[in-house]
């Protein structure tokens, strides 16, 4: 057993390297999303029965769907609406989470710290579907309610991340010395604690993006996102369902749009995570390897 | 190799041993491979023997097993002519055939009907299937607290008389040219009297087949009744399974687990396999008129021209194609189009969304939202996508509201609660529902009553059949709804597997003449 020190360039560097590619494929997907505000191959809502299930072509780049849509075009004017449903989601959970989980770990009340908890450990039982689920027998199905189920299942996520990184600092000599200097623990929780917090708070963000992708995506399969004519990646794929052994791009193609901004999500989760992780970063950026 | 082992061997045990090893091996073995030779003979045999039994794919589970209160097609798929019968019945190609009844007398223009019953007839629990059980049976469909879906079927009914155990006399209020087609539906089937507490549950009827297991959410399995009193049928066994995902179903029928699939709920899949030279495919007809229906008694669909307006926005062909890969016909009017006295009248509303654009800006409607109600089928859920993307192309906005069966029948066809729906009317000469101000699509119209009130009491064939013609035209001319086409009765059997109804007449799975080759 043999210790490697890794120069800390290189932990920089791959954390570089995923932060650079993960961000050229989600800018590439948002771009192209953007561009669909303006532009887009062919109206991705005109239907062309005649033409249908082409696979790509010079006329349809990415071919056509089982009602002679435009596929590039429909990707690209779903990539807005499955990137702000999950954008706000995360946002919800976000707001609604780091309050609650800074409330939970510095008010002294064991009772209030377990009402929080508990709390949010029933809202996690219920999985983001389930929830859309519920919401939807409530409202009606929709964009809206997607964001707010993917939105109130990602609470309880930021509440424990919050909470059990502001559990650390909390007995921190820094923050007695703010104590002693009069400042008041709402005060100390902005200025002293979330600033320290910040770095885990944003890697979970980043992983909770990727997670919200697929539960959009998810909801849309099942009806319960988008509604026709918006096009969403989700349906797309449940329209090609039983299609797959006619026209195979049908599916493939907004499978791997999914898969591909996923993977962008990711890698530049994983870039922050190699820049910001609080604790590799004490580690003195050096691995254990095991060469024996 | 085997030179070596042996010349090895024999230096250790000696050449003598050798040979009695063998002998013995080949005395022990040969018996062996004989009895597994003759097992595997046995086996190929055992599988050789023709079916008894067929696995039936359904895409609907009945919500219970009572065809005499409920409107449910599925439970009629599952009990019409296997468990239950009436007195007449369809055949595969909609004729109408003696059934319970061997035979009947028709006399005082055609008020009064007299029919003999075949003898010995028995229900699954042994009693006796007579002229008193006829008549309960069709007492209990037309009495004023009969809970019977079709109702109206009977109500031309004014006495019935038991004169014999075989023998029964129906009178009528006027004639009825349609009262032996009446008798036919799976609303008008003969039940056990005793058996009226259960016939939710435990259906006893007087078919081929009884009931043996309803596995809910999955199966019921009917079992040959080896006390039919008529002809025996072919297959011991049946059983029906319940799939309404598309993918599966597709599974089920490449694995081979499911022997026919007679309404598969994936159209865009059946060429696909129907290359499978173990299956093929039935392409009949149904009875099964696909409307946009239309709330007439709601704003602004009360004025005919801006329901002209959204019938020229539609282009049936595109639906036909997008919706059912091909499979279906368009209609213009609620008729069928293999129906002897079918007009064409598909050029009543011809797809033209610039007239269709003008008629509505004639009409003074602007920025017109509604919403369509769309029940589970597929010709529901993509032909609502379709006719949306339709009709904005002349300015109407669309939403759609997916329902379950469930919903669908509270909200929209109880409740009248909706704009627009599709749905498949798939009983057999329906045409009368337009003449009840009640109905669904609210439509509420005194010329067409009275052309229904005459057919009923006509029989003279020329005469009916000219105001069917007129019956047709008006609901055209009219644009009550949108006709878009008749459903096709598109599915998938085994090659092997015969007697599978090509075309649906009525809503039934009739297995009595269903048989394996070979």
């Amino acid at each position: 057993m043999r210790v490697w020190r890794i120069s800390p360039f290189l932990i920089a560097s791959a954390g570089r390297r995923n932060l650079i590619s993960g961000g050229v494929i989600l800018g590439i997907i948002s771009l192209a999303g953007l561009i669909s505000f303006f532009w887009t191959p062919a109206d991705p809502t005109i239907m062309n029965i005649s033409n249908r299930m082409q696979p790509p072509s010079m006329a349809a780049w990415l071919g056509t769907d089982h009602f002679g849509r435009d596929i590039l075009s429909q990707i690209m004017a779903a990539t807005p609406v499955t990137l702000s449903v999950a954008l706000v989601g995360v946002m919800i959970g976000m707001i609604g989470g780091i309050p609650l989980g800074l409330m939970a770990a510095l008010i002294h009340k064991p009772f209030f710290d377990h009402v929080l908890t508990r709390g949010g450990d029933v809202l996690f039982a219920f999985p983001a579907i389930i929830m859309a689920m519920l919401l939807t027998a409530g409202f009606g199905a929709g964009i809206s309610i997607a964001m707010l189920a993917i939105g109130l299942f990602n609470i309880p996520v930021f509440l424990r991340i919050t909470r059990a990184a502001a559990m650390q600092q909390r007995h921190m000599t820094y923050i007695h010395s703010a104590r002693l200097a009069g400042k008041s623990m709402p005060r100390i929780a902005c200025e002293h604690i979330l600033p320290n917090i910040a770095p885990v708070i944003i890697l979970q963000a980043s992983i909770q993006f990727s997670l919200a992708i697929l539960a959009e995506a998810g909801l849309s399969y099942l009806g319960l996102g988008a509604q026709p004519p918006t096009p969403s990646w989700g349906r797309m794929l449940a329209d090609s369902q039983t299609m797959i052994g006619l026209a195979p791009h049908m599916a493939i193609i907004p499978g791997l749009t999914i898969m591909l901004t996923v993977i962008g999500v990711n890698l530049i989760g994983e870039g922050l995570r190699q820049r910001l992780d609080p604790y590799r970063s004490r580690q003195a950026n050096y691995v254990e390897m095991d060469i024996s | 190799m085997t030179r070596v082992f042996f010349s090895v061997l024999s230096r250790i045990v000696g050449a003598r041993m050798i040979g009695l090893i063998m002998r013995l091996m080949t005395a022990l073995i040969m018996p062996l491979i004989m009895a597994t030779t003759m097992m595997a003979a046995m086996v190929v045999h055992v599988y050789a023997e023709t079916r008894q039994d067929a696995v039936i794919g359904l895409q609907l589970e009945p919500p219970h097993l009572d065809p005499t209160s409920a409107a449910a097609g599925a439970i009629d798929q599952v009990l019409y002519a296997n468990v239950y019968e009436g007195l007449t019945r369809f055949t595969e190609n909609g004729d109408i055939i003696p059934h319970l009844a061997a035979s009947w007398d028709i006399s005082d223009e055609g008020r009064r009907y007299q029919f003999t019953l075949h003898q010995d007839m028995r229900f699954h629990d042994g009693s006796t299937l007579d002229a008193a059980a006829v008549k309960f049976s069709l007492d209990r469909a037309r009495s004023d607290t009969s809970t019977n879906a079709q109702n109206a079927l009977f109500q031309g009914i004014s006495n019935i008389t038991v004169n014999a155990p075989d023998q029964l006399t129906i009178d009528l209020k006027q004639p009825d040219g349609n009262f032996l087609f009446k008798l036919a539906w799976g609303d008008a089937v003969i039940i056990a009297p005793d058996n009226v507490d259960q016939l939710k549950q435990s259906p006893i009827g007087s078919g081929p087949f009884k009931l043996t297991s309803w596995i809910k959410g999955d199966r019921i399995l009917l079992q040959k009744n080896p006390d039919y009193w008529g002809m025996p049928v072919a297959l011991d066994q049946v059983t029906f399974r319940f799939i309404s995902d598309p993918v599966a179903a597709m599974a089920a029928m490449q694995t081979g687990e499911i022997d026919a699939f007679p309404v598969f709920p994936a159209p865009e899949n059946l060429a696909m396999l129907a290359t499978d030279t173990r299956l093929k495919l039935i392409n009949g007809s149904t009875e099964g008129e696909t409307i946009l229906a239309i709330n007439n008694a709601r704003p602004p669909f009360d004025q005919r021209s801006v329901r002209q307006a959204i019938a020229m926005a539609i282009n049936k062909q595109d639906i036909i194609d997008g919706a059912m890969f091909g499979y279906g016909t368009p209609i213009g009017s609620h008729f069928a189009p293999h129906h002897p006295d079918y007009i064409d009248l598909t050029n009543a509303a011809p797809y033209d969304p610039a007239v269709a654009r003008q008629m509505l800006a004639d009409a003074g409607i602007t920025d017109l939202h509604l919403t369509i109600s769309l029940p589970p089928p597929v010709y529901a859920r993509r032909g609502g996508e379709i006719i949306m993307a339709q009709l904005s192309q002349i300015g109407i906005k669309v939403t759609l509201e997916p329902l379950e069966w469930a919903q669908w029948l509270e909200k929209v066809f109880r409740n009248k609660d909706y704009d627009l729906t599709i749905v498949s009317h798939t009983e057999p000469f329906d045409i009368d529902i337009y003449a009840r101000p009640d109905y669904y699509f609210k439509y509420d119209n005194a010329p067409f009553q009275s052309i229904m009130a005459e057919l009923d009491i006509t029989t003279d064939p020329t005469k009916r059949r000219d105001l069917l013609h007129q019956a047709q035209r008006h609901i055209a001319d009219d644009q009550v709804n949108v006709y878009l086409f008749q459903l096709a009765n598109a599915g998938i059997t085994k090659t092997d597997l015969v007697g599978i109804w090509q075309h649906a007449p009525t809503q039934a799975m009739d297995m009595t003449g269903v048989y394996w080759k070979n």
